[in-house]
């Protein structure tokens, strides 16, 4: 309890020194350069591009350095599939996983295009989807969780307690559900193989991708009396 | 019904080749044009493909591919078109159409001519060769083929020395294979002839005279260690029986600058085998310089044959080197060049007919020009971009 009064003197002291930050040898704020104050996000439109290069003024000395990402305006792109791609990638190494997700897709697409020429009535072949990207957004979506659980700290023990989170974290979950069961160590085939099947799988609802997903909510349901943790 | 699409493609040919250019600087032609309503034919025979039919498909009936082209000529890559688009169909192109229509008004009088192919990497030699084997098959030619060459350099199995000539190396097991192979092919056209003279394989076997072809073919099969003068056996009897007017031969050969190339197969107490040095190049360099009648010999060079940091040339000097082009001298080349504008399309067509390309944004004009961009003109590259669409 004692730290906390120091902390509040502390606190209220940076509040009067934010505005003025100096650099004397009696101060106690450190000097932190922001490193993501100067930077400007990427050019992202072709009317973007045009719109810069309209008067041809000098460049200014100062370079200002875009942040990296991804995004291309061409009819390849897809904003789920660059997310699946970085969660996948290991130490830095992003063409192996981009080549191991363009298996992927090609794998589905193989499948699907088989099925759609077997089959003889147009009643069957409005049924089978040949699209893979339509096939990779249903089954993600099949995966992500409604709710999740979160310790909170309450009279000195740890309580599990379900509750509701952002877009960003359900998408994350339902992606690390999808690669946990298809990465393990015993693996005699390709990971592309393996995870073709799996998405194929939890794009109709089975497999054990989506399993994880009912597991959790199961979970969720038992621990409900605990749910009015969340507000404090 | 496929859906109609009405452009107007010039009659100027799209390749880069000596004919198509001096064609294409000729003045008259330059006024006319023509209109392509589909990008499919309906004949499936291919002596009756001409020059209207280029930048169409045409589809090879099913016994065909299972017949010819399914157990060793066809790629991996190929199989899963075929598994895919439950057919296999082939773009009609003009060098394919050039070769085919020498072979109509060629004089087989005259002892054997050579065609070269070369091009740039997966710009379509295989295919050529797929559409003159088709034609070859349908009018009864016998079919000899050699679909890689280069595995003899590099696929490592048994090696044993020659029995009759201590300086050359034997390949039983790729004998063996091609023996199978030849078998399967021209079983139907070979029941009736027989052998015309004696072959000694060792001092206590050999074979008779006047054996049918079948025989000594299954026991180059079955005794592995006489595969390879089997070979040599069975090369010297198609020989003859072509001088005989019996017989009309083709022979293919892909990947022919492995001919003069360091192998990569290993023996006890020898240190390094070159190619000249196996008994299987050997014969087939007989074969290519005889004076043979009623035969034809289709050669490629690739680059596929060097190494991963040597793959920037494509031009047959460069590839075969000096050696090479004096053996094979004199010979008539042929350039497969990439795709031109109109082929682009009428694929693009193909492939969204097939299902390979669906998204509705890659369909529009916008759309058609990105993915001819990224492509480069380049086939494989084509089929790889479309991957994700």
């Amino acid at each position: 309890m004692a730290l906390c009064k120091g902390k509040t003197i502390y606190h209220t002291l940076l509040g009067i020194y934010k505005q003025h930050i100096s650099t004397s040898y009696f101060s106690t704020n450190k000097v932190l350069s922001n490193m993501y104050k100067d930077r400007v996000p990427s050019v992202q439109s072709i009317e973007e591009l045009n719109a810069l290069c309209i008067d041809d003024k000098p460049v200014e000395k100062k370079i200002r350095i875009p942040a990296k990402s991804e995004f291309s305006s061409a009819v390849t792109y897809d904003p789920i599939v660059q997310k699946f791609i970085n969660i996948l990638m290991r130490d830095g190494k992003k063409e192996k996983t981009r080549e191991i997700i363009e298996q992927v897709l090609e794998n589905i697409k193989m499948k699907q295009i088989e099925n759609y020429h077997k089959a003889t009535t147009d009643a069957e072949k409005a049924m089978v989807v040949t699209d893979p990207l339509k096939v990779f957004h249903g089954a993600v979506e099949n995966c992500k969780p409604l709710l999740i659980l979160k310790t909170i700290v309450k009279g000195g023990s740890g309580y599990r307690v379900p509750v509701y989170c952002h877009e960003r974290r359900r998408l994350r979950v339902g992606i690390n559900f999808i690669i946990k069961t298809c990465d393990t160590r015993k693996r005699k085939v390709p990971l592309s193989t393996v995870l073709a099947t799996e998405i194929l799988q939890a794009y109709n609802n089975e497999g054990n991708a989506v399993g994880k997903k009912h597991q959790l909510h199961k979970e969720c349901e038992a621990q409900r009396a605990f749910a009015h943790y969340r507000w404090k | 019904m496929a859906s109609v699409i009405y452009r107007i493609v010039s009659k100027q040919p799209s390749g880069y080749c000596i004919n198509s250019s001096l064609l294409r600087s000729s003045s008259s032609l330059k006024c006319w044009q023509r209109c392509v309503t589909t990008f499919r034919t309906e004949i499936s025979d291919p002596s009756e493909h001409s020059f209207d039919h280029e930048g169409q498909f045409y589809t090879i009936p099913k016994k065909d591919v299972q017949k010819i082209f399914m157990l060793n000529w066809m790629s991996p890559h190929e199989k899963n078109m075929n598994k895919m688009f439950q057919e296999f169909s082939i773009l009609i192109r003009r060098p394919a159409l050039e070769v085919m229509d020498i072979l109509k008004r060629l004089n087989y009088n005259y002892p054997l001519t050579r065609f070269l192919l070369y091009g740039e990497m997966n710009a379509g030699k295989k295919f050529t060769m797929t559409h003159i084997m088709h034609y070859c098959r349908s009018q009864n030619w016998v079919l000899l083929t050699v679909p890689w060459a280069n595995e003899w350099n590099c696929k490592r199995l048994d090696v044993s020395f020659n029995h009759h000539k201590e300086s050359l190396f034997d390949l039983p097991v790729h004998s063996k294979i091609l023996l199978e192979d030849f078998l399967l092919k021209n079983m139907s056209l070979i029941k009736e002839f027989t052998t015309s003279t004696t072959y000694e394989f060792s001092e206590h076997e050999a074979s008779e005279q006047g054996i049918p072809l079948t025989d000594l073919i299954s026991f180059g099969i079955t005794r592995m260690k006489f595969a390879n003068d089997v070979v040599g056996a069975l090369l010297k009897e198609l020989q003859i029986l072509a001088n005989n007017d019996k017989i009309k031969l083709l022979v293919t050969i892909r990947g022919i600058n492995s001919f003069w190339r360091k192998t990569g197969q290993k023996k006890e107490k020898v240190q390094e085998i070159h190619a000249q040095q196996l008994t299987l190049v050997n014969q087939f360099m007989e074969l290519l310089q005889s004076d043979t009648k009623n035969a034809v010999a289709m050669c490629s060079t690739e680059s596929w044959v060097n190494d991963v940091t040597d793959r920037k040339s494509y031009l047959p000097t460069e590839l075969m080197g000096k050696e090479g082009v004096d053996f094979l001298e004199p010979f008539l080349p042929i350039e497969v060049p990439k795709y031109g504008n109109a082929e682009l399309q009428s694929v693009m067509d193909y492939y969204i007919d097939r299902r390979w390309i669906q998204a509705p944004e890659a369909k529009t004009l916008d759309g058609r020009a990105q993915i001819k961009f990224l492509s480069g003109h380049n086939p494989y590259q084509l089929y790889r971009v479309c991957v994700p669409l």
